[in-house]
């Protein structure tokens, strides 16, 4: 598929006379659950195909986007495109160094894709496991995920081949009651034994009760709160990586300073698009740029800020291989501009096992989700959201659930960071993450 | 599409479905659209992106499997209807067989909502450049009217306008396209002073309309129209506001008596709070919280003297449906319904929920035109535009001061960056709030979450006043599928505080 869509790209752009252009294609097939109670249904995605196309010339830049590939549909999106070009700090677009490739299909997965059969089996074990050996802990089980393969390129004029990424995924989710729920994901399948066990793990650590605040005297107080994973992964990605991009350095919007100290000594974070387990792994940026790790705090230190190649010109530094396309809003990836991005934050684990953490809480939280954590204010970095699906930890146990609607924990992420008193040994793939559980305190509402 | 294509096409798929399956549908998408970003100092546009998928469906024996197809290519179809053999086999009979009810008033196959301003006629560089600088110029006056507290403004930019093709076709016959406009525009303020205090605020203006939702033409181009114009420079002047916003201890919340909401902040609570628990698919798999697994209401979910209504906005004396307006309108749903106007609760009772054919069957109703999906995913439950509509006049008031004219200490809440929910809670942003005390304004409050019980919160509405605004407009992700939606209420709203809502206010010096 890619030959054929460059060849035609290099024509277009021989025609209009395009200085430059940079293609980032990509294919998805994938088979995709759903579990309603004892009920699996399976559903397919077959040959979805998109493209982001970045155009130069003269000097200028403009921005392309399909999913229809035919040589008229690309004329006519490129000739549209030609009509609006914009100033740019690019010279060019990058020329991708030989050999980025990586193909790391599972076998596992692959066949799982093939034979749905297989998949239906696996799945049907799980459902039945969780409601045969979980009974009477939870009334209604919903759960949903995929397998899939995918293939993506990036590509520009002056290369003399694409960087070509190739990965396989498996993610299954499970929810219990709406109280708890709990996933797996990542490049390869996991042992067979986890899948089968995941909503039973939910169904054993499921307390009878749920409390609201006032009932344990927690209402408008500061409490000791351990963050899960992906709780954190959701507090990093939205409000302290706002701090952390080069562009927003630029307008004036970052409150960081490289060299200052901003997160305890125990917190050392990097940005590593080189991890092998990591989904968001990849050989490059989505500009071509190769991939590395990226140290952002080492013991608290703030070490760099993240670029793309464009705020890399203007901030007089190198690009960190982040230039992405990170959307705004609702649009897909290939719709969005490119911009400096996270892409596979992975954390220095701690000493303590978790439950030990948990065993050192008197009263206090295990905060797994935040409802609606977009909505808080990325310029200050603070928030005031709902628990959800979150744990009440009272003498070092964890007691209840926090009752839905009623837990608003209110805090400042920039602060959050400074103030993190212990990091658990055990860390979580959440497939663009690896984290482990933090604990700090916050404001109950 | 040329319908010649999409029918040789679909032929072709439907006679190697017919060979197997009892029933088969196809749902075909595509999104022609022009945007432009700013973020920080960088501006991103894309004069055109077209983008287009398929969904396509199959049924047997109470069976049902469903494929995402890249594009309508006979081949690519063919290939779809084997894989969706192979599927069908492999997939367990669901404990009640699945069903579609029939598509009503089959025989109407074309719907179109015009625009007055088509995009795809119109020069994209005036159309943008209308846009940008028109904000820009707010923004400028803005700087220019507060330079003394050295107020610096940086509007971050969202727009698009695009036009929306969709044909519905199933192996039976039945045939339908809908084409319609849909514009939209966000300004995101992002403000700073000399005393390096900094605040945000964000509004939208978007409809089901062509370029006249924001602009109007000149003779050089386009300018931004005066309803435009007025969003921005209000919601820019409450970041001026917010610098000198206070905070709200929990002790100053508890001794509160009321909350006035205003359109935008009971808008995203309606769609969070009990919108949700409205679709039946979510009631049919047990995680509504309004009605139980069949369907059977659970109680109140609102003050008797309020409806909740899902669907284009309706008269409130009237109710006449207007298709012509509302970002979350349409004429028919994704599988070809038309779209109904849905009264979800009547007097504060569970009236109605949101169907699909598949959940209209199951639940043995009609269905109402709520199946919608992000272009190829499969037709799931959705809401459109989720309003409330006073049900009785005694809680109407004239105008905002007569509602607040008798609270002694409450609080104004404005404006929301969204929320979210959960089967039993909701969480939803507030961007501003305005201290009231003895009837009258006295402080601006700090942006602010709003939280509660879903089933609760709205018993408590005790007053309303102003016209129906349905224009909070926003993206709903349910199952990670984004759709337009529009929702809001009366122009003011207010709520009684009870047991079941909460309220936190980011932190700051308090009162």
């Amino acid at each position: 598929m890619f030959d054929d869509v460059r060849k035609s790209v290099e024509k277009i752009a021989a025609r209009h006379k395009i200085d430059d252009f940079e293609i980032l294609l990509s294919r998805a097939d994938n088979t995709s659950f759903r579990i309603e109670q004892h009920d699996l249904t399976l559903s397919s995605q077959v040959g979805i195909a998109t493209m982001g196309l970045r155009l130069m010339k003269q000097g200028k830049l403009t921005y392309a986007t399909t999913t229809v590939f035919d040589e008229a549909s690309l004329e006519h999106v490129i000739e549209a495109a030609l009509t609006n070009l914009q100033p740019t700090a690019l010279a060019g677009f990058a020329v991708i160094p030989q050999g980025l490739s990586s193909d790391v299909a599972d076998k596992e997965i692959v066949e799982l894709i093939a034979r749905p059969k297989a998949l239906r089996d696996l799945l049907s074990l799980m459902v039945k496991r969780t409601w045969e050996k979980g009974k009477g802990k939870f009334q209604r089980l919903n759960g949903s995920g995929s397998v899939g393969h995918s293939e993506s390129w990036v590509y520009t004029a002056h290369s003399s081949q694409p960087a070509h990424n190739r990965l396989t995924a498996f993610s299954a989710h499970l929810d219990l009651d709406s109280r708890d729920f709990e996933f797996l994901v990542g490049r390869k399948l996991p042992v067979v034994s986890k899948i089968e066990n995941l909503g039973l793990k939910v169904a054993k650590r499921l307390p009878a009760k749920s409390l609201k605040p006032a009932d344990i005297g927690l209402k408008g107080r500061e409490i000791d709160v351990i963050i899960h994973p992906m709780c954190m992964q959701g507090i990093f990605n939205t409000l302290v990586a706002e701090h952390i991009y080069a562009s927003n350095k630029l307008a004036g919007l970052s409150r960081y300073e490289v060299g200052q100290k901003l997160a305890s000594t125990r917190v050392t974070i990097a940005d590593d698009a080189t991890h092998p387990d990591l989904l968001s792994s990849a050989p490059t940026d989505n500009e071509g740029i190769p991939s590395r790790c990226n140290v952002l705090f080492g013991k608290g230190i703030f070490k760099t800020f993240l670029y793309d190649a464009e705020t890399a010109i203007m901030d007089k530094a190198s690009s960190t291989g982040n230039g992405m396309r990170r959307p705004v809003l609702a649009e897909d990836t290939y719709e969005a501009p490119v911009r400096p991005t996270l892409r596979a934050l992975v954390m220095e684990p701690g000493k303590d096992k978790l439950k030990d953490m948990i065993k050192g809480v008197k009263k206090g939280v295990l905060l797994k989700y935040l409802l609606g954590l977009h909505t808080a204010d990325k310029v200050t970095g603070a928030f005031a959201n709902t628990a959800y699906v979150s744990y009440v930890i009272s003498n070092g146990k964890m007691v209840a659930t926090a009752e839905p609607g009623t837990w608003a924990i209110r805090g400042n992420a920039l602060e959050l960071l400074k103030n993190i008193t212990d990091i658990s040994v055990e860390r979580m793939n959440l497939g663009s993450a690896l984290l482990p559980w933090v604990k700090t305190r916050l404001s109950v509402g | 599409m040329k319908k010649q294509t999409f029918d040789n096409a679909v032929k072709k798929a439907f006679s190697r479905a017919r060979e197997f399956f009892d029933y088969a549908d196809i749902l075909y998408e595509r999104i022609e659209k022009t945007e432009a970003k700013t973020i920080g100092s960088q501006t991103f546009i894309t004069p055109l992106s077209v983008k287009a998928r398929v969904q396509m469906r199959f049924l047997k024996d109470g069976k049902k499997v469903s494929l995402k197809v890249g594009d309508v290519d006979p081949e690519v179809l063919c290939q779809a209807v084997q894989r969706a053999k192979g599927l069908w086999r492999t997939a367990q009979k669901p404990k009640v067989p699945v069903k579609l009810a029939p598509i009503p008033n089959p025989k109407c196959k074309f719907y179109a909502i015009r625009p007055r301003h088509n995009m795809a006629k119109a020069d994209p560089r005036k159309v943008i450049s209308a846009v940008l600088e028109g904000v820009r110029q707010i923004a400028r006056s803005f700087e220019k009217k507060y330079a003394k507290r050295g107020v610096k403004i940086n509007p971050e930019v969202w727009f698009y306008a695009q036009n929306e093709e969709k044909i519905i076709a199933d192996s039976r016959g039945i045939y339908k396209r809908q084409t319609v406009p849909r514009t939209f525009l966000q300004v995101h303020t992002k403000l700073h002073d000399k005393k390096k205090r900094s605040t945000q605020t964000r509004v939208r203006i978007a409809d089901i309309k062509g370029l006249e939702a924001l602009l109007e033409p000149t003779r050089q181009g386009y300018k931004l129209n005066a309803h435009t114009s007025a969003q921005i420079k209000d919601w820019m002047g409450k970041a001026v506001d917010l610098l000198d916003a206070v905070s709200l201890s929990p002790e100053d919340i508890a001794r509160m008596d009321h909350f006035v909401l205003d359109f935008n902040t009971l808008g995203v609570f309606i769609h969070e709070a009990l919108g949700h628990n409205f679709e039946a698919d979510a009631v049919k798999a047990g995680q509504s919280g309004v009605a139980d697994a069949k369907g059977k209401p659970l109680g109140m979910v609102a003050s008797k003297t309020v409806d909740i209504i899902d669907g284009p906005p309706v008269s409130v004396k009237a109710r006449k449906p207007n298709f012509s307006t509302g970002y979350g309108t349409e004429l028919i749903d994704d599988e070809g319904v038309e779209v109904k106007v849905k009264v979800l609760a009547k007097n504060g009772k569970v009236k109605d929920f949101i169907h699909n054919r598949e959940t209209a069957a199951y639940f043995g109703k009609r269905p109402n035109g709520g199946a919608f999906s992000e272009l190829g995913d499969a037709q799931i439950c959705r809401m459109s535009n989720t309003y409330l509509i006073p049900a009785d006049s005694s809680i109407v008031h004239k105008d905002i001061k007569s509602l607040i004219r008798d609270i002694s200490y409450g609080v104004i809440l404005q404006g929301t960056l969204g929320g979210a929910v959960s089967k039993d809670g909701m969480s939803s942003s507030i961007q501003i709030g305005y201290l009231v005390e003895n009837g009258k304004v006295t402080k601006t409050v700090n942006p602010a979450n709003f939280s509660g019980k879903s089933k609760y919160v709205l018993r408590y509405v005790d007053g309303c006043a102003g016209e129906l605004r349905i224009d909070d407009v926003g993206f709903c992700g349910k199952g990670g599928q984004h759709r337009p939606v529009g929702d809001g209420g009366p122009k003011w709203t207010r709520i009684e505080t009870n047991e079941y809502v909460q309220l936190a206010v980011q932190g700051g010096s308090h009162v």
